[in-house]
C-alpha cells in the first residue's frame, strides 16, 4: 500500500535531480535547495537544450550543487570553477556553463578568477550563494561576514570591512548584476532565465539562510528567522523594482541586522572574449583559408 | 513617487474581505477562475524548516504533530482549508527539499463552458 503512494508522489523537476541521493545533507533550513530548484526552473524557462547545460561547483555546501543535478555537472577544485569553466567554454563555445558556487569559493580563493573572468567578459553565468561564513567547515568568518557578527573564528564581533559583491562583479565588468534573497524564489528563477539568455560574464548573488553557521551566532537563529528578516526587505525592493537599471551597487553593502538592497544592479551589453578574439586580423584570415579550404573539399 | 491607482488598488486587494473585491469590475471577469491546487508532501524529504507554513499566502498550512522516518514534523492542512490552495506554488518554489508540490485541480467541464462562451461571443 505504502510503496504504491510513494511512486504516486513525483516532484516536478524529479527529472532534472538524481533522485536516489535525496534528501540531501544539507541542513534544514539552508536555503541552497532553492538555489537549485529556481535554476533548474529557469533551465526549462529558458528553453536550454540537455546537452548544452553544464553545471561547475567548488568546494563547500555548494559544491554538493553538482552532484544533485542530473545533467553534465563537475565538482572541481577550491576555488577554481570559473578557471575550469573558462576552459570548457572555450573548447566549446555551444555549452552553456554556470557555476553555481558559495563565497568562500568565489570569493576568498577564487577571487582572482572571478575578477578577471568578468573583465574578459567571458559568456558564462555564475550563482553565487553568498551565508556569510565557511558553513561545511564549521562557521568561519570569510570575505562577506558582516562588520561586528560573531562567528566561529571571530568571537568579540568581526572587525573587518566585507566586500560588496555586486559593486564588485559590476566595477569589474559583468554586464548582468543581481541580488535576490532565497525568499524571493520567484524573482530570482527569472532573474536566472534572463542571465541565461544573455551573452557574456551574468553574476546572481543569492543570499541565503545558514542556521548553523551564521545565525545561530548571531542570535537570528532558525533559517525560519532569517527568512522572516529578508521579508522585512520588501519594502525597500519595490522602488528598487521601478528604477531597475539606476539601482547603484554601490549602496548594496550589507550590515548585520539591517535591510538587504535587491535587485537588478546592471544590465548592459558588451563584447564578449570570443567576440573580440575572433575580430583580430590573423584570425579573420585563417578562418577565410579554412573556409576556402572547406569549400575546395566539398566540391572535390 | 507613486501613482493615485497604485495605492487605490492596494487598498482593496483581496485581502481586505474574505471575497475579492474589486474598485471596478474586470471587462473579463467571467472568463478567469481562481485556479485550485492540491497541496502534495513528499514525508520522507521533509526536514521541518517551516517555510512552507510560514510563507503561505493564503495561510492554509501548519505544523503537525504526525513524524516520519526521521522524527521531522510534517506540514498540514488547517481544518477547514481542504479547497482554499490556489495553485501560486510558493510552496513548491520555496522548499529547500524538494519536499512539496502543487498539483493543479482542472474542474470539470471547465473546458465546454469556455468553448461555448468563445462561441456566443463569435
Amino acid at each position: 500500500m505504502n510503496k504504491e503512494v510513494e511512486e504516486e508522489k513525483r516532484h516536478p523537476i524529479e527529472d532534472y535531480l538524481r533522485s536516489d541521493m535525496l534528501p540531501h545533507i544539507w541542513c534544514p533550513g539552508c536555503g541552497l535547495g532553492i538555489v537549485l530548484k529556481a535554476y533548474v526552473k529557469a533551465l526549462e524557462k529558458a528553453e536550454v537544450p540537455m546537452d548544452n547545460r553544464v553545471v561547475v561547483s567548488g568546494i563547500g555546501c555548494s559544491g554538493r550543487a553538482a552532484g544533485y543535478l542530473n545533467q553534465d555537472s563537475y565538482h572541481t577544485t577550491h576555488g577554481r570553477p570559473i578557471a575550469f569553466a573558462t576552459g570548457m567554454k572555450l573548447g566549446n563555445p555551444d555549452l552553456n556553463v554556470t557555476v553555481i558556487s558559495g563565497d568562500g569559493d568565489l570569493f576568498a580563493i577564487g577571487g582572482n578568477h572571478f575578477i578577471h573572468a568578468a573583465r574578459r567578459n567571458i559568456d558564462m553565468n555564475v550563482i553565487c550563494v553568498n551565508n556569510f561564513n565557511y558553513g561545511m567547515t564549521g562557521g568561519q568568518s570569510g570575505p562577506t561576514t558582516p562588520t561586528d557578527s560573531k562567528t566561529v573564528t571571530t568571537p568579540y564581533g568581526n572587525f573587518e570591512h566585507p566586500f560588496n559583491l555586486p559593486h564588485l562583479a559590476a566595477s569589474s565588468g559583468a554586464v548582468y548584476v543581481a541580488r535576490w534573497t532565497t525568499l524571493d524564489a520567484r524573482r530570482l528563477r527569472d532573474s536566472i532565465t534572463e542571465a541565461l539568455k544573455k551573452r557574456g560574464f551574468t553574476f546572481i548573488e543569492v543570499v541565503s539562510p545558514c542556521p548553523v553557521g551564521y545565525g545561530r551566532p548571531n542570535r537570528i537563529g532558525e533559517g525560519i528567522e532569517e527568512m522572516r528578516l529578508y521579508r522585512e526587505t520588501w519594502d525597500l525592493r519595490e522602488d528598487n523594482w521601478i528604477i531597475k537599471e539606476d539601482a547603484n551597487p554601490s549602496d548594496a553593502e550589507i550590515e548585520l541586522h539591517k535591510k538587504i538592497l535587491v535587485g537588478v544592479f546592471c544590465d548592459i551589453e558588451r563584447p564578449t572574449f570570443m567576440d573580440m578574439y575572433m575580430q583580430m586580423e590573423p584570425i579573420k584570415e585563417k578562418r577565410l583559408k579554412h573556409m576556402v579550404r572547406d569549400e575546395r573539399k566539398v566540391r572535390e | 513617487m507613486r501613482i493615485q491607482g497604485y495605492e487605490t488598488s492596494i487598498q482593496t486587494s483581496p485581502q481586505v474581505g474574505e471575497e475579492m473585491r474589486f474598485w471596478r469590475k474586470p471587462l473579463d471577469f467571467d472568463k478567469h477562475k481562481i485556479p485550485k491546487g492540491k497541496v502534495i508532501v513528499i514525508a520522507e524529504r521533509c526536514k521541518a524548516c517551516g517555510f512552507c507554513y510560514e510563507f503561505c499566502p493564503k495561510d492554509m498550512l501548519e505544523e503537525s504533530d504526525q513524524r516520519n522516518k526521521k522524527g521531522y514534523k510534517l506540514p498540514k492542512i488547517k481544518e477547514g482549508m481542504e479547497d482554499d490552495c490556489i495553485a501560486c506554488r510558493h510552496c513548491e518554489d520555496i522548499c529547500p527539499e524538494f519536499g512539496i508540490y502543487i498539483e493543479e485541480i482542472e474542474e470539470e467541464g471547465e473546458d465546454e463552458e469556455k468553448e461555448k462562451k468563445e462561441k456566443e461571443e463569435e
